[in-house]
């Protein structure tokens, strides 16, 4: 729907690649907001620290977001019945954004980060300490790459004294 | 999600800034946390800043008489959480949780008695010094926002009542045997952030404890309370702010007392449940626009006229409800000459729900209510439809309705939107059959009615009954299972 006051934003990604959004959605980053407020939002605000890809999908992500609030009718709270199947239906959306590839996901946290957006960096880390659970030492160091940097002996100390956690 | 981790070349993990790596590794349980955590020195030194703790050592019934291992593994547990808390370096905390002992439910029921099966016996002992110190850790920390105890000991101690004047709390669970006593005598609590109270299992010693509780709680949203009151008789909840309420009054019902009062007020609730089994006086604020509301009652003592102004006062309370339970013996306790009179209109019931089991003539009720709900668009029988009639058991209910004012005038109008039908428990009785021949005959609108059988019934069988029925509606499919 169009609305009277519909400002746009131009942010550009490291690659140089302009994306025009809606203030309203760009407001969603913390990170923008005070940019915008500071009155350094005359051209182009430039986000060095975040690729294009990565950028539509984090601008695809606060559009939704936007959109959903906009929305929820004035009176719903989250125990009515309408207010309750908007969020089911929220999740459910969120849930499918973040299943991408672990590249692609990492890249989403360190983005939502630097643009400071609480939800999505909530997310999106959620989306990889699910990852974490449940799994085994030696499993964890093989969905994520990490290498062991323990001695034998270090690693049996730590063990012993967590002994309950790997019961 | 697992699946959405594919395959990566690079450590990703490690190279993240280390308030990230703490913020993943403190949305696991600080089971899993450590056990990541051991993947590499690296994640190891963020493991000392987890912002939540969640030590959860249930679903473990202690049962110490039959399983010897597993009082040893409540001391590995014990050792866990004790190097857990001292190495945590944050400063900072935002959640804590601490999970053990078991399930009381069955011990709270037998509260008088010694069960046969899991008693205080099953139970881990730890010392009350070392049990304080682990529940008064998050408030050592700035900021927690949230605590989740589940705490069955076999000695319980008092409960430290730090919690209640912890300023930054925004929810607070408490599932646990510990008393409250020191908490009762607290001259005031200061809990100015309080969204979240949950009370499950606990002993309330007295009955303005949660009155006094809730108005100092200005920002309380939710309050769930299943636990057993010392006394029960005069309870008083009064918050502008409430959105849900969860009671479940567990008393010692020989308590039979005629001064008993409920005091409800909290006109701004959308959510209410309410468990009793006692007739009490109630007062209780009409609420503006609830949604949800299931009352589940036994009236145990009390005339039949108490019982009913009891419970009817809770309906009109609720009458702008759209989605309303009658659960338990509540249709039996509206069963009164004086409902006809006094059953409000309720303009926004969407959705219904009753449970016959314990009236024999629930027939009435179920009427009068569907005669005043007229956008009922769902009318549910979740526990089936009781076929056992006491006093007239040679009428079929529905010309004993259906044949006398006002219910002629109102022929094939009684329910104009009702859509859906759903009985459970279905056993092929007569009195079943000619429920659900009304309501097909009244229900123009009706698009499914869905019945589930009971395990000895042929649905087959069933279905053939009912297709034969007259239905008013021409678009209504019958599921019959």
């Amino acid at each position: 729907m169009a609305e009277t006051s519909s400002k746009k934003i131009i942010l550009k990604s490291s690659d140089n690649e302009d994306f025009e959004v809606d203030e309203i959605v760009a407001l969603e980053s913390q990170t923008i907001k005070h940019m915008i407020e500071d009155g350094c939002a005359d051209n182009a605000i430039p986000l060095p620290n975040v690729t294009a890809k990565t950028l539509s999908k984090v601008i695809e992500y606060c559009k939704k977001h936007v959109d959903v609030a906009a929305t929820k009718p004035a009176d719903a709270s989250t125990s009515t019945a309408a207010g309750v199947a908007g969020d089911d239906e929220l999740k459910k959306w969120d849930e499918e954004f973040v299943k991408v590839d672990q590249t692609a996901l990492f890249d989403l946290i360190l983005a939502a980060n630097y643009l400071d957006i609480k939800s999505l960096l909530e997310l999106t880390c959620q989306s990889v300490a699910d990852g974490i659970k449940n799994k085994t030492v030696e499993e964890v160091r093989k969905t994520f790459n990490i290498t062991n940097d323990f001695t034998p002996e270090e690693e049996e100390a730590v063990r012993k004294e967590n002994q309950w956690a790997f019961e | 999600m697992d699946s959405s981790l594919k395959k990566c070349h690079t450590d990703r993990l490690s190279s993240l800034p280390d308030e990230l790596i703490c913020q993943i590794l403190s949305s696991v349980p600080t089971k899993d946390a450590a056990i990541a955590s051991l993947s590499s020195k690296k994640m190891r030194s963020t493991f000392m800043y987890l912002t939540t703790l969640d030590f959860d050592d249930s679903p473990i019934s202690y049962c110490a008489r039959n399983n010897p291992q597993l009082t040893e593994r409540f001391q590995n547990f014990k050792t866990f959480v004790d190097n857990v808390l001292h190495e945590s370096q944050s400063p900072h905390l935002s959640k804590f949780r601490l999970g053990f002992g078991g399930d009381l439910k069955i011990w709270l029921f037998h509260h008088h008695h010694w069960s046969r099966e899991c008693g205080k016996h099953c139970f881990p002992d730890l010392e009350a010094t070392e049990l304080n110190a682990w529940i008064s850790f998050p408030l050592s920390r700035c900021g927690v926002r949230e605590i989740d105890l589940r705490i069955h000991v076999g000695v319980p101690g008092k409960l430290p009542p730090g919690l209640f004047t912890c300023e930054t709390l925004e929810v607070l669970k408490l599932d646990t045997n510990l008393e409250l006593e020191l908490v009762s005598s607290l001259p005031s609590f200061r809990l100015p952030n309080l969204k979240v109270l949950q009370l499950h299992s606990i002993i309330i010693p007295e009955d303005d404890l949660v009155g006094r509780l809730v108005s100092n709680c200005p920002l309380l949203e939710e309050l769930d309370m299943d636990c057993w009151w010392e006394y029960g008789k005069s309870v008083t909840i009064s918050s502008p702010s409430l959105q849900k309420l969860v009671l479940s009054m567990n008393r010692d019902y020989q308590y039979d007392s005629p001064g008993d009062l409920l005091n409800i007020d909290t006109p701004n609730l959308k959510y209410f449940e309410y468990e009793d089994i006692l007739a009490v006086h109630n007062s209780v604020t009409s609420m503006k626009a609830p949604v949800q509301a299931s009352l589940n009652v036994y009236c145990d003592s009390g005339t039949p006229e108490e019982c009913f102004r009891s419970i009817l006062n809770l309906v009109k309370a609720v009458c702008n409800v759209q989605h309303l339970s009658l659960l338990f013996s509540c249709l039996e306790v509206l069963d009164y000459e004086d409902l006809i009179n006094q059953l409000p209109t309720f303009h926004n019931l969407k959705h219904l729900e009753f449970d016959t089991n314990f009236s024999s003539e629930w027939d009435t009720v179920v009427f009068e209510f569907l005669m005043r709900s007229p956008i009922l668009e769902v009318l549910e029988f979740p526990e089936g439809i009781n076929a056992w009639h006491v006093i007239r058991p040679d009428r079929e209910y529905h010309r004993m309705i259906s044949e006398s004012e006002p219910w002629v005038s109102r022929k094939n109008q009684l329910c104009p939107n009702l859509k859906r039908i759903v009985i459970k428990q279905y056993r092929r009785t007569k009195r079943e059959v000619e429920l659900v021949r009304f309501l097909l005959e009244n229900a123009p609108a009706l698009e499914e009615l869905l019945v589930i059988c009971k395990d000895d019934v042929d649905p087959a069988v069933a279905e053939k009954t009912l297709k034969k029925l007259p239905m008013a509606s021409s678009t209504c499919s019958i599921k019959v299972q």
